[in-house]
């Protein structure tokens, strides 16, 4: 086998206190795709919505198109034109976390940068229960240096884990 | 402490003894992930093959960017071959989603791995996209087990054509043979330069 990692954690960030945000800055360019682990939860009462933005970027250059069950009813969904990349009632409620992975192709490349997410948020009765998997789109050819994570109307909770890993 | 260099008085008097070989050095990490072989296409290919892929991994992992040759508005899949076996020795079964409905069938007698892995096609709104794709093969080295492969899949093109889709499938090669070779390619079209297709082996 060869000596050199082909995974590497990058960056990581648990919380220990609540935060409306986490944001990975000055991503470096060393790998070919990137791969995010979240593990969270949320100091709301109910469902709430993860919102993703790379560099800054506010503009309506992200589109998405996916699937998911919440409770017992399948849903399809394809949104363009959006302002950041949005990924509904997946992020848990305070105690039970939400696993999330996120893999971001060619992320420091010079096409579009196309991302898969995986979602599980099972909070027994305390909410809707979801299971997601969608096909995001940033519509930049920029290399991705900065990752905003937001909790969409909430904050995450302490003990959300954010972990960044890059695959050479 | 790292062993640069050992003063006579040290031979003499005896080493510190540890009963661990890595006392003292930096903390080898091993990874759980290795990267095989990476082909970047630098220009149009029929056939993108990974051939005598070593046995001494647990499972193995695609991470592909694709996009295929058609300039029509439409994708293709990238059928899956294992070890050059062109017999209706596979099984697929998938779960897929658009902007207009989630479908499911399952696809039985195949002479490839079917609808686990899709390309983009070329069309002029396609500019700068590309259809990507994880593909886990289990097991790959068993030989007593057949070959179950389970992927996850899609594209994204701001709503320009009728192709944004995902896909959560998996697949089946009836053989018993450790996994030598792999081949993808799209039916009658070629993979377009600069489409990235990446092998990984995983360690169990």
């Amino acid at each position: 086998m060869p000596d050199v990692s082909t995974e590497v954690a990058i960056a990581t960030t648990t919380l220990g206190s609540a935060a409306a945000t986490i944001n990975f800055t000055s991503i470096t360019g060393a790998y070919t795709d990137l791969r995010l682990v979240l593990t969270t939860s949320t100091t709301g009462t109910s469902d709430y919505d993860l919102r993703i933005n790379f560099n800054s970027d506010t503009s309506t250059n992200y589109s998405r198109t996916g699937i998911d069950a919440i409770g017992s009813t399948i849903y399809n969904f394809r949104n363009s034109n959006q302002t950041y990349l949005s990924y509904v009632y997946i992020l848990g409620i305070d105690p039970t976390p939400a696993l999330i992975t996120y893999d971001i192709f060619s992320y420091a490349g010079s096409t579009f940068k196309t991302t898969l997410l995986t979602a599980s948020h099972d909070v027994n009765s305390s909410g809707n229960n979801t299971v997601n998997r969608t096909v995001g789109l940033w519509r930049s050819t920029s290399a991705i240096t900065n990752i905003l994570l937001t909790a969409s109307g909430t904050t995450f909770a302490i003990g959300t884990t954010a972990t960044l890993y890059g695959i050479l | 402490m790292s062993t640069s260099r050992i003063k006579t008085s040290s031979i003499l008097q005896g080493f510190p003894k540890s009963r661990s070989l890595l006392a003292g050095n930096t903390a080898y990490d091993p990874a759980a992930t290795w990267l095989i072989q990476r082909q970047t296409l630098a220009s149009d290919t029929a056939i993108v093959s990974f051939t005598s892929i070593p046995s001494i991994y647990k499972h193995l992992q695609l991470r592909v960017m694709a996009k295929h040759s058609r300039t029509a508005n439409t994708f293709y899949n990238v059928n899956i071959q294992f070890n050059g076996d062109t017999g209706a020795n596979y099984t697929s079964h998938y779960l897929f989603g658009n902007q207009s409905a989630v479908t499911a069938s399952a696809l039985t007698s195949g002479t490839f791995i079917d609808r686990n892995l899709y390309a983009i096609s070329n069309a002029s709104v396609h500019t700068s996209m590309f259809g990507v794709g994880i593909v886990d093969i289990h097991d790959y080295a068993s030989t007593t087990k057949y070959k179950t492969v389970r992927s996850f899949t899609g594209q994204d093109v701001n709503g320009a054509s009728v192709n944004d889709y995902i896909s959560i499938a998996s697949g089946l090669w009836s053989s018993t043979s450790a996994i030598n070779r792999i081949d993808l390619y799209v039916a009658s079209y070629n993979l377009v330069t600069g489409s990235t297709f990446a092998l990984y082996g995983m360690v169990g």
